[in-house]
């Protein structure tokens, strides 16, 4: 393999796996401390894509405040239907998990409702790249891997040093225990269940930025988000950062050695052997 | 005159299991009072009761002229009962610091210093071991940590549970001194204790519970003369 070529296909693999970093983080996030399979996260990434082309492309509402208000939208989003509509059910756990399915449907037939099934492009904010070494990056696509490493710093230390972090921290732990210091779980879960889709819709935001926004944008990147999250452990962070990356280097590399297809199959096929084998994954707790 | 704390016939149910059955118990302020009881008993249940995290299905509980039996976990902690459960359940993947932090949950930050300062008092070792995991804790220090976090809470009143299980003789009195010590500093203590012998000794008031009731209550220093409780409880 040439050098550049090999030096472009890492840049583009690190930049999508930032990409699917956040949206696994959302969803590690999400199963550690509320243990729900969330179904849902998917059409909350789609959802940040929408928002941002409707905030700025219909809208002209200033880019960097188009995805202030959107991530703010679809963590309320998150908020809501965590309050109404996965507290009542908590404890029946596949009952929460077949909500989020509903939910899923609702919003991705929704958003087609309302925007029409076809791929909306969000106008290029930062026109141009930078070249090094023979290897290009887009503004754009630079900008997606600045946000996210922005987040994930502003993430750990979100939950290692503020108190709504350390609560999170105590309930994923042992809740009974954390209600008895007054932590409370339903403050928590609420919490993260926002935070998780504010996460989704960066990432969604993001990568409707760079290629298009759909309905069903969501899915694909969702059902990877699940393999990253077996990858490096189920509500592990340090696992889905080394996740993300992980699987956005194997897209990258497999997609220009042998195509998109078997790139697409062989995450799955990786998350078969570690469920089978290593079914913790690189970073779970046991 | 009302007591400090006071249980009044109190039931607690585990789906239809009757658990604890209409137990009533008081304490004093200030004072030592010990559950003791065979495995099943119900003593933790008593606790979890007090602190909210179960809810009796009938009687009432009073603190300080409040009835608080409805009350969430939330807001009990917050008048001053501290709950320090069975089996220690520190919080394993964080730090001492960070325990000792949750423990102060509800705390002002400007109460947290001397809290703290209150805390390494009692259990000097912890602050060696701030920044240590605390599920890499020995046994011992996990239990300091466990009451450590309790106290954390600036309460009122302690309930342990089983604070001696699984130590070595020599942590049970370094244990059982520092109970001791805390109640000097006016914090009224419910103790659950399989150790009986301990529990006596820091106790002025025993209740002992069989399948849910309270069979035998009364002053330690009667009881210790008991020929029931001494051959089931005492080992003597
Ligand atoms: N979560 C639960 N669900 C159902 N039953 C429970 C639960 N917790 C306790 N019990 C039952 O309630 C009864 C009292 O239990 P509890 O834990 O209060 O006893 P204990 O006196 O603390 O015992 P030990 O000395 O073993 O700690 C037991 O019969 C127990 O099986
Ligand atoms: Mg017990």
């Amino acid at each position: 393999m040439e050098i550049t070529f090999f030096l472009q296909t890492l840049i583009n693999g690190i930049q999508i796996g930032f990409l699917y970093v956040l949206m696994a983080l959302g969803l590690t996030l999400i199963f550690g401390i509320m243990h729900v399979i969330n179904f849902t996260h998917g059409q909350m990434y789609m959802l940040g894509g929408f928002f941002l082309w409707w905030l700025f492309e219909i809208h002209h509402v200033n880019y960097v405040l188009a995805i202030l208000l959107t991530v703010i939208i679809v963590a309320a989003i998150g908020f809501i239907v965590e309050r109404f509509l996965l507290r009542p059910i908590r404890d029946q756990e596949l009952f929460v998990m077949c909500m989020t399915i509903a939910l899923g449907q609702f919003f991705e037939f929704g958003a087609r409702t309302v925007w029409g099934p076809l791929d909306k492009a969000i106008p290029t904010v930062m026109p141009g790249l930078i070249k090094f070494a023979g290897v290009t990056i887009t503004n754009e696509r630079l900008m997606a891997v600045v946000v996210g490493i922005a987040l994930v710093i502003g993430l750990y230390l979100f939950i290692h040093r503020t108190k709504a972090g350390l609560a999170m921290r105590a309930v994923e732990q042992d809740p009974e225990v954390a209600t008895t210091y007054g932590m409370g779980i339903d403050r928590t879960h609420s919490l993260v269940f926002a935070l998780g889709s504010l996460l989704a819709a960066t990432s969604g935001a993001l990568m409707g930025t760079i290629i298009v926004v759909n309905p069903v944008m969501g899915t694909a990147p969702m059902l990877k988000s699940f393999m990253i999250i077996i990858l490096g452990g189920m509500g592990s962070i340090p696992g889905a950062i080394a996740g993300g990356l992980i699987v956005g280097l194997m897209d990258s590399f497999f997609s220009s050695l042998f195509g998109i297809d078997i790139a697409y199959i062989f995450v799955f096929v990786v998350a078969f052997m570690f469920i089978i084998f290593k079914p913790r994954g690189l970073f779970g707790r046991g | 005159m009302n007591p400090f704390l006071e249980l009044m016939n109190i039931t607690v149910k585990y789906g239809m299991a009757e658990a604890v059955r209409g137990i009533s118990l008081a304490l004093e302020e200030q004072k030592i009072i010990t559950l003791i009881g065979a495995n099943g008993a119900g003593k933790s249940t008593i606790l979890k009761t007090i602190s909210g995290v179960k809810k009796p299905t009938m009687g009432e509980i009073w603190f300080r002229g409040e009835r608080i039996d409805k009350l969430p976990p939330e807001k009990i902690v917050a008048r001053g009962i501290a709950h320090v459960p069975e089996r220690r359940r520190i919080f394993p993947y964080m730090s001492v610091y960070d325990n000792l932090k949750a423990g102060a949950y509800l705390r002002k930050d400007s109460e947290i210093g001397s809290d703290l300062s209150n805390v390494f008092h009692h259990f000097g070792i912890l602050k060696q071991r701030l920044g240590q995991m605390a599920g890499t804790l020995s046994g011992g220090e996990q239990q300091m940590l466990a009451m450590a976090r309790g106290l954390m809470a600036g309460p009122s009143l302690m309930l342990l549970d089983e604070p001696s299980l699984g130590l070595a003789p020599l942590v049970v009195m370094e244990v059982t001194n520092i109970i001791s010590e805390i109640n000097k500093q006016g914090v009224g203590i419910i103790l659950v204790e399989q150790n009986a012998v301990l529990a006596f000794r820091l106790a002025q008031k025993a209740y002992v519970l069989e399948t849910g009731s309270i069979v035998l209550e009364g002053n330690t220093t009667e009881l210790i003369n008991d020929q029931r409780v001494k051959e089931k409880y005492l080992g003597i």
